[in-house]
């Protein structure tokens, strides 16, 4: 009679560890910790998330807040409000849950970007990992409809201009434009209808659609076998190298996991993530002096405040700003994203397998490409900060508008250009070597 | 074959990590003994610096002993053969005729339900709640009389019966300066006193402030400026179209009402050619 514990060793051995046929093989370096760390953020938001789901309360239905907090006792909040305010003020740990949750959520976007980031600059999309890649940006999509609806979720005092913004979006687009911002946003704020909307994506669909796209990144990371960066040992063209998934790799997992934990529990004492008392709760028509998004965002409000004002009529369709920063520039980036490996196929003319990762001078075209497309998201990005510059350095924000106009067509166009340029230097210099 | 070395060698690891059984359960007690202070901690309501210095301590401790069964207990990497390219499970190899077919289904979706979205979606409201001889209340449901503004002041206004709705929101100035046209200067009370919708034309935020300097006003989201003195039309940032501006009258009890409805839809201009 063996015990239940050996009989699971042995099943996950055989399975998924080092008994495993075909072999299992998950890499474990640095490159791989990165999206690791996603994946750690990701689990640590999911337990927080369920805790705080436990409390929070999709709803704008006025309430009278009694409790621990003096700004808001006995006051008059909308009823998701007050529920952020009695999680932070009047439960036990509550406001810990809640830093946390947002601490994860920062370090859960930076560690998908780098790992897009690295993935592009590598090569690490091309055959056999297409499919990989496409399921990676949905990931990406959906990390980013996670933020989104996870800022309106407490109904502080910008929500209002977030679902308005978003609504202007929607309808910006030509001919069905009216009618979808109609379907989804119809009504008058403050109304539940949003709230609950962007509550069911963000707790009952969001996550769903993030496993299951995960599954299945997982699953064709583990049929195709990790690409490898070029080591003196190995061809990594022939041989893949890594460690089992049990107990090795989820032993590695487990470390990372418990140390982010760490890192972001300590963070959250003493880094205020999360306190939003002092926006206060959302008022019908008022904002702030300065209005912004969560950081992964800032690409598409950097769009809509540097873009200029449009105003054309083409073929019986309106071309607005919003439509061209909401949607047009948005739609090129994520485009490029995807698409980035078809093209390069067709411009390299190269069909062909390849299970190495590259440095990222390694080929022209693809330095070229995609530090222009992360430059040009960066400069997006760091156009949402025009009323912060223009505060600063005392200039007035419309010099600063025209600055990043200018900007966010050269810079692109000339750190491409150096980079395409490196690379060419870089790839002469190692065939002088081989001669 | 270029490249840096790997991270770390294949095959075990070096000697001299010795597995220390002591290490582990020592550090994993310390893990325990942080947990039962942090359970202690929150059911006593301690402050979040506290349980979050606990909760710290515990993960990192565990940390720590798992790091040590890590180091001792790697097998080290393995190797194995690429496997045959052309996968059975999923194919590696999409054929063009799949991504035309996929495109093809998509494209018949996507037109019907293009079809389905304008046959039978609502419409959004064309005016506002704003009509003829509305009064204008404050968001408390108070009438406003031309004193109530200031010069130089900003008050928010709704039609009575719809205080606190969003898309009636109106702001009432009190100019420096006689306004000029293209203002509807029939709409103007007391030589001075103009009303404008509060929702930006660009993406419809709430345009928040008034620089009394230069009379504009100023959206805090995109920074869209429009100018007050010349019927709200925008002077500079993203808008393309002048705010609507409420006509304003006075009724005979002396407070303000409005005259018709705002001079357009409010809110974003959107993709319609005609507005
Ligand atoms: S919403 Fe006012 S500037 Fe964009």
């Amino acid at each position: 009679m063996t015990s239940p514990i050996a009989v699971l060793a042995e099943v996950l051995d055989r399975r998924i560890g080092r008994r495993a046929s075909p072999p299992s093989v998950w890499p474990t370096g640095f490159g791989a910790l990165i999206s690791h760390a996603a994946i750690a953020a990701f689990l640590i938001l999911t337990v927080t998330g369920i805790m705080l789901g436990l409390v929070y309360r999709p709803s704008t239905a006025p309430v009278v807040y009694e409790g621990a907090s003096e700004l808001y006792d006995g006051q008059t909040l909308p009823a998701a409000f007050a529920t952020i305010i009695r999680i932070s003020e009047d439960m036990p740990g509550g406001l810990l849950l809640r830093r946390l949750h947002v601490a994860a959520a920062h370090l859960f976007m930076i560690a998908m970007v780098a790992h897009l980031l690295r993935t592009l600059f590598t090569g690490a999309f091309r055959r056999p990992r297409l499919a990989t890649h496409v399921v990676g940006v949905g990931l990406m999509l959906v990390a980013l409809g996670f933020t989104y609806t996870g800022e309106l979720l407490p109904f502080g005092l910008v929500a209002g201009s977030s679902l308005r913004i978003a609504e202007s979006v929607m309808y910006a687009l030509p001919f069905v434009g009216e009618q979808l911002a109609a379907l989804l946003f119809d009504g008058e704020l403050p109304s539940d209808r949003f709230l609950t909307i962007a509550w069911l994506g963000h707790v009952w669909l969001l996550p769903p659609a993030f496993v299951a796209l995960l599954g299945g990144h997982l699953w064709l990371v583990h049929r195709r076998r990790p690409a490898l960066e070029r080591r003196p040992d190995i061809d990594v063209e022939r041989a893949a190298v890594g460690r089992p998934l049990w107990p090795d790799a989820i032993a590695r997992f487990t470390l990372l996991t418990t140390g982010i934990t760490g890192l972001l529990l300590v963070s959250s004492a003493l880094v205020p993530w999360a306190d939003l008392e002092f926006e206060g709760p959302f008022l019908t028509a008022e904002a702030t002096n300065s209005v912004h998004p969560p950081w992964p965002l800032f690409f598409l409000t950097g769009g809509l405040r540097i873009v200029p004002a449009i105003d054309l009529i083409v073929f019986g369709v309106r071309i607005t700003n919003v439509l061209v920063a909401g949607v047009v520039l948005p739609g090129l980036l994520v485009g490029g994203v995807i698409l980035y490996p078809f093209v390069e196929r067709l411009v390299l003319k190269d069909d062909a397998e390849h299970h190495t990762l590259d440095h990222p001078l390694d080929v022209p075209f693809r330095a070229g490409f995609v530090t222009a497309l992360t430059t040009f998201a960066v400069v997006l990005s760091l156009g949402a900060g025009v009323d912060v510059v223009s505060f600063w350095f005392d200039v007035p924000v419309e010099s600063v508008v025209a600055t990043f106009q200018v900007l966010m067509i050269v810079l692109p166009v000339t750190l491409g250009y150096a980079a395409t340029a490196a690379s060419r230097r870089r790839v002469r210099g190692r065939e002088e070597v081989l001669q | 074959m270029t490249g840096r070395t790997p991270t770390e060698p294949t095959g075990p690891s070096p000697a001299g990590d010795v597995f220390r059984p002591r290490w582990v359960i020592g550090w994993m007690i310390v893990a325990g003994i942080s947990l039962i202070a942090l359970a202690v901690a929150w059911f006593t309501g301690a402050r979040v610096e506290l349980l979050g210095a606990l909760g710290g301590a515990a993960a990192l401790a565990v940390t720590v002993a798992v790091h040590h069964l890590v180091v001792t207990q790697d097998a080290g990497e393995r190797k194995v053969a690429r496997p045959d390219t052309r996968d059975v499970d999923l194919p590696a190899y999409v054929e063009r005729r799949h991504l035309l077919g996929g495109g093809a289904v998509a494209v018949v979706l996507g037109l019907a339900a293009l079809f389905g979205l304008r046959r039978f979606a609502p419409s959004p409201p064309s005016g506002s709640a704003w009509s003829a001889g509305a009064p204008l209340v404050t968001v408390n449901g108070d009438r406003v009389v031309p004193g109530d503004v200031p010069l130089g002041g900003v008050v928010t206004v709704w039609p009575e019966g719809f205080e606190g709705t969003e898309r009636a929101a109106v702001m009432l100035l009190r100019l420096r300066e006689d306004p000029e046209p293209p203002t509807l200067l029939e709409g103007v009370v007391d030589d001075t006193l103009v009303g404008y919708s509060r929702l930006c034309t660009h993406a419809g935020c709430a345009v928040a402030l008034f620089r009394d300097i230069d009379q504009a006003l100023f959206c805090p989201c995109h920074q869209a400026t429009f100018d007050a003195r010349r019927g709200a039309q925008p002077t500079a940032g993203p808008a393309s179209i002048p705010l609507p501006q409420l006509p304003l009258g006075l009724a005979d009890e002396g407070h303000l009402i409005a005259t018709g409805d705002l001079t357009a839809r409010p809110g974003p201009v959107g993709g319609r050619p005609e507005r």
